[in-house]
């Protein structure tokens, strides 16, 4: 598969924080990578994007190929999130990458535990978030075999 | 007579060898007859067909009285003494100097006996007269109706004279206290139903010094055959004794309250303090993430800024924005560096062996860079193995050449890791030849973001000191500066008690 025959891959991102949501965009532009960002701004976003329900539900939104997660949201958190996406069985192949600022050690071992594919800290300086997006991108998209897609496998 | 005198040892109880002297005799009525076979008095008769050992004992007054005592000893039963009257055998014994060998002065010396007997019974019994009257204590007997006669001491213990308790005057039972006249009355059944030996403690009433505490120690008396006879006690006064217990029951009493009331205390103290420390630990999830969170973007968007815009900057504006810049990349600092000392002092200790050089080559390698840049020259002592936590040896090692690597003088840094045994402890350390410390600096150098210098001379938060210090007190030891203003600085910590001993295994 070369690089032009690639889909473009969708990452979701739960983030309630408008500074880090425009950080975060900030940092996909500047890497140039060919990813499309869709921004959730809380937990029940994430399974009403999912579900196409809410302000989602005028039409099916694309399945996303990888969910970055912020931990600290409200209405439903991060973990919450976490546990409820590896309990479905619909929806327990997107992998996961906890984005977010905590370094507590509870955090990081709660996070795997509940399932999560990676744990990312989110980084000080705007030059090292590029670097960040940069990497998940040539991992998760470049290196990694994603589960395929449920209409793929059809 | 000389015939019979000298063939015949008259005894009843050898009757066979000289059998035929008693033929003989009996043949031949003789006085020697009579002394053989007395008359027996009217009252011997029902003991007559006993045979008895013995004998006839004249008094020495024998002579003048007109009837004749004699000890009988049957072979069962106690001795006993009879009269009768005189008659032939007297005469006999008068008139016969070998009956009167033969028994009157055998029976005088049995007197004399007996009498010095009775002296000795007399003598005996007043010593134990006075012997019982020095008893510091009441002497009695109670007869089997309870009547109760008292031998001595009476006044001491309860204020009355024996011959008032004895003439029923008084009655002991109405001088003991009300409350306590069950358990005495309890105690007499015990003592009449079987042989018992008792101490009962109750109160009487003294005649005029009012409650006083006695111990009474009883022992009841039973004859052979099961028949109760009383009982024999005697009484101690033992108020002071019994105030004592008293004095000492409330004094535990009370000890117990405070003991009671200290422990809640404790209690309340160690709930307040896993309040705290729960508060502690919140706060420093609140540092990691909350107070993270704005500064993070601050920095990340005057970053965006200063990259955006700066050039275009006037040189004013461009250096309040490097403030900006500066004072938060600052203030991220200081956040990481409290939660590092956070976790020094929460995080869990392990304790296993540890080569200290491992450590030490950590922390150089860590800090190889500034190593190289300040040319520095590191030498070592002999280092031993501890027991310990390898991270935060090696963070103790990293934090104390940081901190040498950091203050150098114009001279060529020369760093030694020491390791002595002073008194039987391993005292380890780092010494420099930098620039040193003034004493009266010493104690502030381990407090929390306390600095010596200004931030433009050295960089730092002032906390790796602070972690340090918490390292090595988490070890059980302790951590120490010896070091002048211009003659390089020697840190030296030791590991607790039980390292020397876990180096030596």
């Amino acid at each position: 598969m070369s690089d032009k025959d690639k889909k473009c891959a969708v990452i979701l991102l739960a983030e309630d924080d408008p500074g880090d949501q425009e950080l975060i965009r900030r940092a996909f532009a500047k890497s140039q990578v060919r990813n499309q960002l869709i921004v959730v701004e809380n937990g029940q976003e994430v399974f009403e994007y999912l579900h196409g329900q809410g302000r989602f539900s005028a039409h099916q939104p694309p399945r996303p190929d990888l969910i970055l997660l912020d931990l600290n949201m409200p209405k439903l958190d991060g973990k919450e999130v976490l546990k409820r996406l590896k309990q479905s069985p619909a929806l327990h192949r997107i992998p996961v990458v906890v984005l977010t600022t905590s370094r507590h050690h509870e955090d990081i071992v709660c996070s795997y535990d509940l399932g999560a594919n990676s744990y990312i800290t989110k980084p000080l300086k705007m030059e090292h978030l590029v670097d960040v997006v940069k990497k998940l991108s040539v991992y998760w998209f470049d290196t990694v075999q994603l589960p395929p897609h449920e209409e793929q496998l059809q | 007579m000389t015939n019979v005198g000298t063939k015949t040892k008259y005894s009843p109880d050898t009757p066979s060898p000289h059998r035929k002297t008693q033929i003989f005799t009996a043949e031949q009525p003789d006085i020697s007859t009579k002394i053989s076979v007395p008359p027996p008095p009217r009252s011997l008769k029902s003991e007559s067909r006993k045979p008895y050992r013995l004998i006839i004992y004249l008094t020495s007054t024998i002579a003048l009285a007109e009837t004749l005592i004699m000890l009988l000893l049957p072979r069962t039963g106690a001795p006993y003494w009879l009269e009768t009257a005189i008659d032939s055998f007297l005469l006999a014994a008068i008139t016969n100097p070998l009956v009167y060998f033969l028994f009157l002065k055998p029976l005088v010396n049995r007197i004399a006996m007996q009498q010095l007997v009775e002296q000795k019974l007399l003598a005996s019994e007043k010593e134990y007269r006075t012997l019982v009257s020095n008893i510091p204590g009441m002497v009695y007997r109670s007869n089997p109706d309870w009547t109760t006669r008292i031998v001595s001491g009476s006044q001491d213990v309860c204020g009355y004279l024996p011959e008032e308790l004895n003439s029923g005057n008084v009655n002991w039972a109405n001088i003991i206290c009300y409350e306590d006249i069950p358990k005495v009355f309890e105690g007499s059944q015990r003592l009449c139903c079987a042989p018992t030996k008792m101490i009962q403690t109750y109160r009487i009433i003294k005649r005029e010094n009012g409650v006083r505490w006695i111990d009474d120690h009883k022992l009841s008396l039973f004859s052979e055959d099961g028949k109760f006879l009383g009982a024999d006690g005697v009484v101690f006064d033992v108020t002071e004794r019994e105030n004592a217990r008293v004095a000492l029951a409330e004094a535990k009493d009370k000890l117990e309250i405070l003991v009671c009331e200290r422990t809640a205390d404790l209690q309340t103290a160690n709930r307040e303090l896993q309040q705290k420390n729960q508060e502690l630990n919140e706060f420093t999830y609140v540092a990691s993430h909350d107070l993270q969170e704005p500064l993070r973007k601050i920095i990340s968007f005057s970053d965006l800024l200063v990259k955006d815009i700066g050039a275009q900057l006037n040189p004013s504006a461009q250096s309040d924005l490097n403030y900006v810049v500066d004072a938060a990349n600052r203030m991220h600092d200081l956040i990481e560096h409290l939660l590092l000392l956070s976790r020094a002092g929460s995080k869990a200790l392990k304790s296993e062996k540890v080569p200290l050089t491992r450590c030490i080559s950590s922390a150089i390698e860590a800090l190889r860079l500034s190593i190289t840049e300040t040319d520095a020259q590191i030498t070592f002592d002999k280092l031993p193995e501890v027991v310990g936590d390898p991270t935060v040896l090696t963070q103790l090692y990293q934090n104390l050449l940081g901190n040498a690597l950091k203050y150098v003088s114009s001279n060529r840094p020369r760093i030694h890791f020491t390791a002595e045994t002073i008194d039987g402890e391993v005292v380890l350390g780092v010494r420099d030849n930098g620039i040193g410390i003034a004493p009266e600096n010493h104690k502030k150098l381990f407090i929390p973001f306390k600095r010596l210098h200004g931030r433009g001379k050295y960089e730092g938060t002032g906390i790796g000191l602070a972690i340090c210090r918490k390292a090595v007190e988490r070890h059980g030891g302790r951590i120490w500066i010896e070091s002048e203003l211009g003659k390089g600085t020697h840190f030296r910590f030791t590991l607790g008690q039980t390292n020397p001993a876990a180096a030596k295994e």
